[in-house]
């Protein structure tokens, strides 16, 4: 039976096999995608991902992943090149709804965002929904990722171990109680601290620039338990649990900064000035997913399943810095400025879900769904600031021959610390109910309502969610659809707007902070073109209402005044036109996928403006986005096989700001003072309150005041370069008698382009550059795995 | 085998570097920068100069204010200030004036007076520079306050050997322990059309100067409040003498239409003659954002995960302001 199981899987997928009659099987695997949204469908903007598609990706280092799959389909991006979070149609990270059986999973990504914290090991398939919603998804704006985790064998006992060079990972299924209860458990654990740290060391021409990436390590398990009660019920458990670990070494930075060659200053106005910068940062995060799911097919035409689930992040990240800035000057101005500070971020969530969802095939032509969710989930978002200086500070009398008095100084010491962290509950209940109707051959609907209801303190937000999809069928292999879909979500994550580092804080709606809702509509065409390739072209139009971006000048580790206050609220609006062509059968496969889309924000809110209300670029907004992926199969002989995979990203750089311009002015004069006398009288004005800033006088009414302002067009405004790659794997599979083996080379970024994820501003040789991190250039790898 | 794939790898990782050096992002060429504040009552100054690239100027603000005050300013007469531009005024699209070079001020200036309501346009150019422009509008109406109180809660009796001190000692302490005040007025806020207001307190005093005899003035414009309208929540520290969440420039989204009554706490200085100014400004938006931008700008850079503050400018082909002051009313308290 083994061997019929493992022909069924090389064979093309309109192969019809004759089993004899009388003769029993066993659990028939089927390779390939069970659900379809092509040309009769419904369903636009969807996608289903099969296992096979996704172990036959080539990804950085030979680690097959899911994310980085969905990555190369139209319309989602990455956020960085190389790294695996997905922003779908201009949404953000946060608008993804990732699931593993139908639990939530918030952060489904390890080594800051290098992996996927999905194993492709147990993945049976990935539905992926990036518009024209059913009505039975809700609670995020952009993008369903419905991961559906592949029961145990109920009869036989196997699995497989790979070896690369980032991780390694087993998986084992197999019977319980023979025929009823299976097993399905895998593990990944990744040893690029013990491997990869020292090796790179070695041999980076900039090993401190590596720093940000040298102790990453992680873990996961997951792991599912399927009891069949009998031939209408079932019993499933799933388990996942992921850690990560990300320790910095210390960067050190330093400049030594003088005028003396400066051609303008005068000999007087010399001086010199030393700064030195070390940081560090910890980071850990840790996701768990459980649940238990029973299906129950109450009637041939009835099926209901039903979930209970709880899934718990938390995020802990520290940043620590010290700050020494030296000045001296001719006239000995001198000052010491040192500072110890400590900002921690931490995060804490919890989502319990019951779910209900009954299918009814009432009629042939009308298939109803229908089904409720209460949920309760529990953030906490929290901030820690510890920040300690010292000021010392020359003061004293000075003439023009140099100071003639006995240096007196003042020293000064400021001590901050603060902390907040508060609890916050979001109640919810949704109920919807939907109909896949057939209305003629050529028209079909998916219609369906969902209402939703969010409690949290003080106040209660109401959802009312129409979906709306519709087929019409202009030939048998060619169709157009339109979908609309409103969506709402009760969570936000707030990203830092720089180019540096993304800070992970998510946060609930409040009283203050409303429910994030979006609209989308969208146009699809579909044909079946000969040679079983299909392509779609699809338009959208998104709105957002309620997006949450940080203000002006705000961040994180200012926590005195909580999280809610350091935000703006605002509107988005993404379009794009996408397109997909692709081959799933036959011994050549692959797609292209290529998006042109904008996303842009406006945040215009009285006292709330960013970039006086102008609309701006969103940070996710990258115009193109192209992905080619082709994989051959070869049957070398009977027992040898050889999949050729190559694939070629290119995308538009990611947005950033970064002041670009130095302006040098004067605030005007505007109006002096007129007193009794009746002439204008020059003022001295001075501050009077605080000695520490005696000269810094906060001007109300700016008086010849010089200006230097590093500014820059908007928010947004720069591009980091484009990113592109070309990839290759090869992947040589011998059968044996008790299973197979293969061995894996992975050529990634194969001509070696460099391609930045993320820049800081630093000096080379004095000379202010960005200065920007490439982690992924080419990089080579093997992998051996082993099923049985 | 396994040796020689290592050997291979390691080769080809050695042609690799993990950091790029980016050439830091300027703008496609210098602009001219425009400063200039059209008032009611006063003839128009104009400050020209040119942005430069981020990367070709020395950061002023790590040297201590003493530092900054002095190099960049010899840095702008040096390198930014445009002396030989041409610039014009048109008022309501009527041509009105070319505005001459006075380098005694470092500024463009005219006779000409704006008026409320007239909407001035400044056209510059310069060579080697794309034409600049910039439109403004003068307020229509400029909001008069009334029903002037105040109270000193705080009376520092100053003797005469503290002002002495005050003056010319470096007690720099003792010279601000001025007496506190409690100002309250009224004022009525049009209804319907988007306004936007600065508040002026200017706490002065006049001394006479030890050496020249002759009368001298002192002045602080820091005052505090905790009315709503004052609250600015993108100033998270306080900077100089003033606190934080605090701005003296504020629109009328929390006040539209109504009659408002406003209390502040000012200063009252230790001088001769002290007495306070107070100025409720009418400012048109472009002034409004620049100066809300401004303030954020001055407080903000002091952690890798801050949001950019942007400085509004509503120059075309240009950068800097052009922002207009209906300041017909001004109040003095002599005490």
């Amino acid at each position: 039976m083994a061997a019929l199981v493992s022909q069924a899987a090389s064979m093309p997928a309109d192969t019809t096999s004759r089993i004899a009659k009388g003769v029993r099987l066993d659990d028939v695997v089927v390779y390939g995608a069970h659900n379809n949204f092509g040309v009769t469908s419904s369903q636009m903007s969807a996608i289903e991902l099969t296992k096979k598609q996704i172990m036959a990706t080539p990804t950085f280092l030979g680690e097959q992943d899911v994310l980085k799959s969905l990555q190369k389909l139209p319309g989602v991006q990455s956020s960085n090149d190389g790294t695996a979070g997905i922003f779908v149609r201009g949404g953000d990270y946060d608008q993804n709804y990732i699931t593993l059986d139908g639990s939530a999973i918030y952060n489904a990504e390890h080594m800051k965002g290098f992996v996927s914290a999905i194993n492709p090991d147990v993945v049976q398939s990935v539905n992926f929904y990036r518009g024209g919603f059913p009505a039975r998804y809700g609670s995020r704006l952009s993008s369903v990722v419905d991961v559906g985790i592949k029961a145990g064998d109920f009869n036989r006992y196997h699995g497989s171990v790979s070896i690369g060079m980032l991780s390694a990972r087993a998986q084992v299924e197999g019977p319980i109680l023979k025929g009823r209860t299976s097993f399905n458990v895998a593990a990944r654990v990744s040893y690029f601290g013990l491997i990869a740290r020292p090796l790179l060391k070695s041999i980076y021409e900039r090993p401190e620039s590596l720093q940000p990436y040298e102790e990453l390590s992680y873990y996961d398990l997951t792991a599912k338990f399927v009891h069949r009660f009998n031939d209408a019920h079932r019993l499933s458990a799933v388990v996942y649990f992921g850690k990560d670990d990300d320790t910095n070494a210390p960067t050190k930075s330093s400049m030594h900064f003088s005028n003396k060659e400066d051609p303008y200053v005068r000999w007087m106005d010399q001086y010199e000035q030393d700064s030195k910068r070390n940081n560090s940062m910890d980071n850990n995060w840790h996701n768990l997913v459980s649940s238990l799911y029973w299906t129950a097919q109450l009637s041939p035409t009835l099926r209901l399943n039903t979930n209970l689930s709880f899934s718990q992040y938390k995020y802990w990240l520290n940043y620590k810095s010290t700050i020494e800035r030296e000045t001296n000057d001719w006239y000995r101005l001198y000052h010491l400025y040192k500072e110890n500070s400590s900002v921690t971020q931490n995060n804490d969530i919890s989502d319990l879900a019951l779910t209900a969802d009954a299918t009814w095939n009432v009629h042939p032509r009308h298939v109803l769904r229908t089904g409720a969710k209460l949920s309760y989930q529990s953030l906490a978002p929290g901030t820690t600031v510890d920040r300690n200086s010292y000021t010392k500070t020359f003061r004293g009398s000075l003439n023009y021959d140099g100071p003639t008095l006995e240096p007196e100084y003042t020293e000064k010491r400021d001590n901050l610390y603060s902390h907040t962290c508060e609890r916050m509950p979001i109640g919810s209940v949704a109920i919807y109910a939907e109909d896949d109707f057939t209305a003629t051959d050529h028209f079909k609907f998916n219609y369906g309502l969902r209402l939703a209801t969010y409690m949290v303190k003080q106040k209660t937000y109401f959802s009312a969610e129409p979906r709306l999809s519709m087929r019409y069928l202009i030939t048998p292999d060619f169709s157009v659809k339109l979908s609309y879909s409103r969506m709402a979500q009760a969570i936000h994550r707030l990203i830092s707007g720089n180019l540096v580092m993304a800070s992970d804080i998510w946060a609930p709606i409040t009283k203050d902070i409303p429910l994030m809702t979006s609209h989308m509509g969208g146009m699809a065409l579909n044909y079946n073109l000969p040679l079983g390739f299909e392509l779609t072209v699809e338009g959208y139009y998104k709105t957002l209402d309620n997006v949450l971006d940080y203000r002006n000048g705000a961040t994180a580790s200012m926590s005195e005044a909580g999280w809610e206050s350091l935000v703006a609220i605002g509107r988005g609006r993404s379009y794009g036109v996408e397109l997909l062509l692709e081959r799933r059968t036959g011994n050549t496969t692959g797609w292209i996928s290529y998006t042109w889309s904008k996303s842009l924000r406006t945040f215009d809110r009285p006292g709330q403006e960013i970039d006086a209300g102008e609309e701006f670029y969103a940070s996710n907004d990258r115009r193109h986005n192209l992905s080619a992926t082709l994989t051959q199969h070869f049957d070398l002989s009977s027992k040898v096989m050889l999949d050729l995979t190559a694939a070629f990203t290119y995308q538009s750089g990611r947005r950033g700001t970064i002041p670009t311009t130095s302006l040098f002015g004067y605030t005007v004069r505007e109006q002096e003072y007129k007193v009794d006398d009746g002439h204008f009288s020059y003022f001295d004005v001075i501050a009077g309150f605080d000695e520490a800033n005696l000269y810094k006088t906060y001007l109300g009414n700016v008086h010849n005041s010089p200006l230097q302002i590093h500014t820059f067009k908007t928010r947004n405004d720069y591009r980091l370069p484009d990113a592109h790659h070309l990839d290759i794997s090869a992947t040589l599979t011998r059968k044996c008698h008790w299973g197979n083996y293969a061995v894996g080379l992975s050529l990634y970024n194969i001509y070696n382009q460099m391609n930045v994820s993320n820049v800081y501003v630093g000096y080379d040789k004095n000379h202010l550059v960005l200065k920007g991190i490439c982690p992924f250039p080419f990089m080579p790898s093997l992998n051996f795995s082993l099923k049985f | 085998m396994k040796n020689s794939i290592i050997t291979m790898m390691l080769s080809v990782l050695l042609l690799s570097s993990c950091e790029k050096i980016l050439e830091y992002p300027t703008d496609d060429q210098n602009r001219l920068t425009v400063c200039a504040v059209a008032v009611t009552g006063q003839s128009l100054e104009v400050h020209v100069s040119t942005s430069l690239s981020i990367d070709q100027v020395p950061n002023f603000y790590d040297r201590g204010y003493e530092a900054f005050i002095r190099d960049s300013r010899a840095f702008y007469d040096e390198y930014s200030l445009v002396k030989d531009a041409t610039v014009e005024l048109s008022v309501n699209g009527v041509h009105t004036c070319n505005l001459t070079y006075h380098p005694d001020s470092l500024t463009y200036r005219c006779d000409y007076v704006p008026r409320a309501g007239e909407t001035l346009t400044l056209t510059i150019t310069a060579e080697g520079y794309p034409q600049a422009q910039c439109t403004t509008t003068v307020p229509k109406t400029a909001v008069d306050i009334k029903d002037i109180d105040y109270e000193v809660y705080y009376d520092k009796a100053a003797s005469f050997a503290e002002r002495e001190e005050a003056n010319w000692g470096l007690d720099w302490d003792q010279y601000g322990a001025d007496s506190i005040m409690t100002i309250s007025f009224s004022f009525k806020e049009p209804m319907g059309e988007k306004n936007y207001y600065r508040l002026n307190v200017r706490s002065a005093g006049m001394y006479i100067s030890l050496l020249s005899k002759k009368p001298g003035y002192t002045a602080c414009d820091v005052y505090t409040s905790s009315d709503p309208i004052f609250y600015d929540i993108d100033l998270k520290k306080g900077y100089g003498s003033w606190p934080a969440f605090f701005s003296n420039v504020f629109d009328d989204h929390l006040i539209d239409g109504k009659d408002y009554r406003v209390t502040v706490n000012s200063r009252k200085r230790l001088d001769l003659e002290t007495f306070t100014i107070i100025q409720l400004q009418s400012i048109s938006s472009d002034l409004y954002y620049f100066l809300k931008a401004y303030q954020a700008y001055r407080v903000s850079g002091s952690d890798i995960y801050e949001a950019p503050v942007w400085i509004y400018s509503n120059v075309t082909n240009g950068w800097g302001y052009f922002g207009a002051i209906n300041n017909e009313h001004t109040h003095t308290i002599y005490r």
